[in-house]
């Protein structure tokens, strides 16, 4: 009975959560600016609506172009049973953080592969962005993850992000959390690093490698980034959250993950995006940050 | 040594290494007001067990000294001389922050190495000034403009009071007052000098005056 | 034991029938086939024996060369790289016989057949050699089997630069190794691997001698960082199937070479270990970082293959780490890392170079600049090379993660004591060698496999026979079934890694069942990564069976008219990158740029030169050859000279001895 509650509560956030994120941002961003905005629930629709739709295929396009939606929306639920997305998570185990990281990769991988598939020199420059700007991010997830796992002890998310009390710990989280918070503002192509909303080709990183994709195959990218972006939340969220009872975790990580949401509407609402040759020193920044969080713990 | 003082440490370790990573003028300035702002409220977070109203006194002339009066002056030098708000690093901003991160590690290393009282080898006050210091000599070094030079003269002077801090336990006040005055001497005169600079050559770039060595 | 003799001869007896077959290609062909199968099911059944616990006694003849015994044996260790060279080894000729014939005489058949088979067997000798004139001679039949493959099409000026660099290096280490075994045999008495571990210790400048000659001359094999400088010239010079089994078996031995000489030496102190580490680190980080900024496919991978000689060095630094802290679990876990790695990456580097190789055949060029839209046209090839590109990078369903798992595990292991920062450290270059060599490979695969052919050779290319396809799945499938199944892997490695430990199985046995366990759920994941894909993949076609599926041309963002040349080219997909490495990578451009309103030719032209050879080392030669020079006036062609010398030697001599 227990299993059957955790797992229906983890295909609701897995439906749910990633839409109602991307439309909160939305929500606040065209708050901030004065307007009312698309309903909360609009990137469910338009997620409904696509999965309804033909598609239209590249001729120059080969099956990895088919393939690459599909793995990589399946790389990023099966990154989502390791975090605890309804209190405890669905698997768990010593070294799992590292496969986190690793399946963000093949997420990756099979992106930037499909968006060379279709021949277009925009998608091939949206390809060689990600590539570039995911590898200076990488080493900041690495030392963040380095530093919560030195200090809990242990190397899966859900002990990592567990809350801990402990000399230094503040600062130390601190800094992890920050660090976290640019990796997951690259990661998901959110403004500083990437405009989502730009209309200029030359500009975009995520949106561009997409541009060929339609139907369902679009509808699975689009969720897939939304997820990845709640479960990078997620762990943001756990990372903040205090020692409680089971029961008020899921609610209180329902309202961790609308206030992050909030957070990077507000971001998305008071920055420009960074011209693309600065973004890498964003991400050195935060390898920067990730080191000094480190150095704090391991005094 | 509470969360609270941890945090506004690791900040300031946080603020000069965002220092080392931006390439305008004027937020490089606001960004050491705010360093000195913290710095300011520092001494207040230490002593846990109350408040010297010679304490507090420090803490407000650093509030004010550093947050807004040497800020002020470095920003009105700025806009009297009319120059370009960039920072013109030697040395790259990556390979900076890198150098950066790299000098922090340097300095906890030293830090455990250092022969401090028994109380001190947990605080965080030793490793992080000496941070500071190393940050802002780098600053000094790696950077053209004069006003730059200031900037990280400024950071440095940071850590030495740090430093300062975290020796003398009761808030040595009256060498930190001299100190203050010291700087802000040494500010005020600069932005003179800069200003002169500027007049005699048309720029602020310390690579012209080179050209006075022979 | 007799059954190694066995494979090694079959290949020797191939080697020779083959060569006196040159005539007659047919034959020639079937003979290397029979004595390639031969060779695998003899040592196969000697790998299997070994490593089922079944051990052999060594086998000790006596020989007639002078201090020498021919003495082989099998432990695991030695069974886990007799593994490697077998399956690389069979695959990789396979593959030959059809890359020889499609080549249509570019290749001399006949020397490429003879020294890969010697290429083969001397491996098979060298792992199992134990005593150290028989291990040196395996080693050098093995070095020069390497220098036949590789100047095999020795018309090409570049081909001969290749080989002559490569023999020039592997002698250097050839050198340092029988100074290295000189010296352990004096000390010991003999040159039995045997009476080294039981000799008395060496004093502690000989200990550092001992440790730098053999750091030299394996790594100048497997290519350490500043020794790398044959790697790049060497692997695209070789036909493919010698690159696949030079990158993936040969570099391997210098790496085998340390194992075994540490099982016999014991361990190293922790200042090694940690210099071990360091420079394991630093050549992986170099090797990725020259690989994206390569053109030409076949040096991609051969700086790839640095890399990953970088990555096992590390793993195998870390567990000498733990044999100095006597932590046998460190110790092992680290070991079985790097051995894990090493066997990967045989599997997947052998399988890229195979099916780069057929691209070469197919396309014409290595150059991928001038290649794309094969994955149409060769979709076998192209598939493959997919896999092989995903696994190299670590990806979770494939083997490449398994091995880099394990490390990690090690880097980031709360309570390894005073270096855990710097283990920190190295689990985030760990992570940047693996998102760079995402970058890569992505380059590798996706320009040269994917969108529109950029030259009329990419546009006429097709799928080579099943002969060089057959191999090239064996290979993938391989890569997969690691991946998905990694235990039995993991077991073979943590055999060979108590070899090197010494006695600790027994005492951390327990420990390993929960590191097997943790691998298979790893395993089982990757395979619940793979069931998710299908299960998405059916309900896409289940909505799209409904609807419209059209097909059109890619979308040009509003212009109408793009050529297969706008397509964004290799040099521009790794431009964001190598702009941040621009100091350290030091790319030569030329750019001719359009100008005027009415530009005529516009131009670009980049070349990535590697530092250590065309930088570093003539700073180095210049002043040698200055060295060099000053002798030189001893030499002038005067006959009454010379006669002058030798009776002033004669004469030096009798004063001396007399």
């Amino acid at each position: 009975m227990e299993t059957l509650k955790l797992v229906a509560s983890y295909l609701v956030m897995l439906v749910f959560a990633p839409p109602v994120m991307l439309g909160i941002i939305t929500k606040t961003k065209a708050v901030v600016a004065g307007r009312k905005g698309p309903p909360v629930l609009q990137p469910l629709y338009d997620t409904l609506k696509l999965l309804r739709k033909g598609a239209v295929y590249s001729t120059t396009t080969t099956w990895m172009f088919r393939l690459g939606p599909v793995v990589s929306l399946a790389a990023v639920l099966a990154a989502s049973s390791l975090v605890p997305l309804s209190g405890t998570p669905l698997i768990s185990f010593n070294g799992d953080a590292i496969l986190f990281v690793y399946l963000l990769a093949l997420g990756r991988f099979v992106t930037v592969t499909a968006a060379l598939d279709t021949g277009s020199s925009f998608e091939g420059m949206g390809a060689s962005r990600e590539v570039a700007f995911s590898s200076l991010a990488e080493p900041a997830l690495i030392l963040a993850f380095a530093s919560l796992a030195y200090r809990s002890g242990e190397l899966s998310l859900a002990r990592m992000f567990a809350p801990h009390g402990g000399p230094g710990s503040a600062a130390s989280a601190v800094l992890a959390l920050g660090s976290l918070f640019v990796v997951l503002l690259a990661e998901n192509s959110r403004i500083p690093v990437d405009d989502p909303n730009t209309h200029l080709e030359l500009t975009m990183i995520h949106e561009v490698m997409v541009l060929d994709h339609g139907g369902p195959d679009l509808a699975f990218i689009l969720h897939g980034a939304g997820l990845k972006l709640v479960l990078m939340a997620s762990l943001l969220v756990w990372l903040v959250l205090p020692e409680m009872p089971v029961a008020g975790r899921v609610g209180s990580l329902v309202l961790g993950l609308a206030a992050t949401a909030v957070v990077i509407g507000l971001v998305e609402s008071s920055m420009a995006r960074l011209r693309l040759i600065r973004v890498p020193q964003l991400l050195v920044a935060a390898i920067c940050a990730a080191t000094f969080g480190l150095i704090l713990t391991l005094r | 040594m509470g969360q609270l003082s941890q945090l506004l440490l690791a900040f300031i370790v946080f603020l000069s290494l965002y220092l080392l990573g931006s390439s305008s003028l004027t937020g490089c300035i606001k960004i050491v007001a705010l360093q000195g702002m913290c710095l300011g409220v520092l001494p207040l977070t230490v002593r846990a067990e109350g408040f010297h109203p010679q304490g507090l006194l420090l803490a407000a002339g650093m509030f004010i000294l550093k947050g807004f009066a040497i800020p002020w002056v470095l920003l009105y030098a700025i806009r009297e001389v009319k120059i370009r708000r960039e920072m013109e690093p030697m040395i790259g901003y990556i390979p900076s922050l890198l150098i950066g991160a790299a000098l922090i590690g340097v300095s906890f290393a030293l830090a455990e190495r250092l022969p401090v009282p028994a109380g001190l080898r947990t605080s965080l006050l030793i490793p992080v000034s000496l941070a500071t210091v190393m940050m802002g000599m780098l600053m000094m070094i790696s950077r053209f403009k004069a006003v730059s030079q200031v900037i990280g003269y400024l950071v440095f002077e940071n850590g030495v009071y740090l430093f300062g801090l975290a020796i003398a336990y009761q808030v040595p006040w009256i060498i930190e007052m001299g100190v203050l005055l010291d700087v802000f001497v040494a500010v005020f005169v600069m932005g003179i000098i800069i200003n002169h600079i500027a007049r005699a050559f048309d720029s602020i770039s310390t690579e012209k005056l080179t050209r006075l060595s022979d | 034991m007799m059954l190694l003799l066995v494979a090694v001869l079959a290949l020797g007896v191939a080697a020779l029938l083959s060569g006196l077959m040159s005539r007659h290609d047919r034959w020639a062909r079937n003979i290397v086939i029979a004595g390639l199968a031969g060779a695998a099911i003899a040592g196969g059944t000697l790998v299997w024996r070994t490593l089922a616990g079944q051990g052999a006694s060594d086998l000790l003849w006596p020989w007639l060369v002078p201090g020498a015994v021919f003495h082989i044996g099998m432990d695991s260790l030695s069974a886990c790289f007799l593994l490697l060279v077998l399956v690389v080894g069979c695959c990789a000729g396979l593959y030959g016989e059809g890359y020889i014939a499609g080549s249509h005489g570019h290749i001399p058949a006949t020397p490429a057949r003879f020294f890969f088979l010697v290429l083969v067997g001397a491996m098979a000798l060298l792992v199992a050699a134990r005593n150290a004139l028989l291990f040196m001679i395996a080693w050098e039949t093995m070095a020069l089997a390497a220098f036949g493959l590789v100047s095999c099409e020795h018309g090409k000026p570049e081909v001969r630069k290749a080989g002559l660099l490569y023999l020039l290096c592997t002698h250097v280490g050839s050198l340092c190794l029988l100074a290295l075994f000189a010296l352990l045999g004096s000390n010991a008495g003999s040159l039995e691997f045997s009476s080294f571990a039981a000799a008395p210790a060496l004093p502690a400048a000989e200990r550092a001698a001992v440790f730098l000659l053999a750091l030299v001359g394996f790594g100048m094999k497997a290519g350490f960082m500043p020794l790398h400088i044959w790697l790049q010239e060497a692997h695209p010079a070789a036909p493919s199937h010698a690159s696949a089994a030079m990158s993936g078996v040969m570099i391997e031995m210098g790496l085998y070479g340390l194992l075994r000489l540490l099982s016999l030496l014991g361990p190293v102190s922790l200042e090694a270990a940690f210099f071990l580490v360091a420079l394991g680190l630093v050549t992986a980080v170099f090797g990725i970082t020259f690989a994206m900024a390569q053109r030409d496919f076949k040096r991609l991978l051969a700086y790839s293959s640095i890399e990953n000689i970088g990555i096992i060095l590390t793993g195998a630094g870390l567990g000498c780490y733990g044999l100095a802290k006597h932590n046998f679990f460190l110790a092992l876990l680290g070991f079985a890392g790097a051995i894990l790695h090493t066997l990967n990456h045989g599997l997947f580097k052998s399988l890229l170079f195979l099916s780069a190789g057929a691209v070469y055949q197919a396309v014409g060029t290595r150059d991928i600049e001038a290649c794309g839209g094969l994955q149409k046209r060769m979709p076998w090839t192209c598939g493959l090379m997919a896999v092989g590109a995903a696994a190299i990078c670590g990806l979770p369903p494939l083997n490449g993660f398994m091995g880099e798992w394990l490390i990690y595990s090690w880097l980031l292991r709360p309570g390894i004591g005073h270096g855990i920062f710097f283990a920190a450290l190295a689990a985030a270059a760990l992570s940047v060698i693996g998102a760079f060599a995402v970058a890569a490979f992505s380059k590798c695969y996706g320009l040269t496999c994917l969108g529109q052919p950029r030259s009329e050779g990419a546009r006429d290319a097709r799928d080579p026979f099943w002969i060089m396809l057959g191999p090239m799945a064996l290979l993938a499938a391989l890569c997969v079934a690691i991946g998905l199944f990694p235990s039995l892997a993991l077991h073979v490695a943590f055999a060979a890694a108590s070899d090197v430990v010494g006695q600790a199985r027994l005492t951390v046995s327990a420990s390993l069942e929960e590191w097997s366990c943790l691998l298979e759920v790893i395993g089982l994941f990757g395979a619940g990564v793979c069931a998710l894909s299908a299960l998405l993949w059916l309900f896409r076609s289940a909505l799209l069976r409904r609807r419209e599926v059209e097909l059109g041309p890619t979308w040009g963002c509003g212009f109408t008219a793009p050529t297969t040349r706008m397509q964004y080219t290799g040099s521009s997909y790794s431009m964001p990158l190598t702009r941040v490495f621009a100091a350290a990578l030091a790319t030569r451009e030329e750019v001719h740029p359009p100008l005027g309103y009415w530009p005529g030719k516009a131009a670009f032209e980049s070349r990535t030169p590697d530092p250590a050879l065309e930088r570093w080392l003539p700073v180095l030669t210049t002043k040698f050859e200055e060295w060099l020079s000053l002798p030189r006036r001893l030499q002038h062609g005067r006959l009454q000279l010379y006669l002058l010398y030798v009776s002033a030697f004669l004469v030096i001599i009798l004063l001396w001895k007399l």
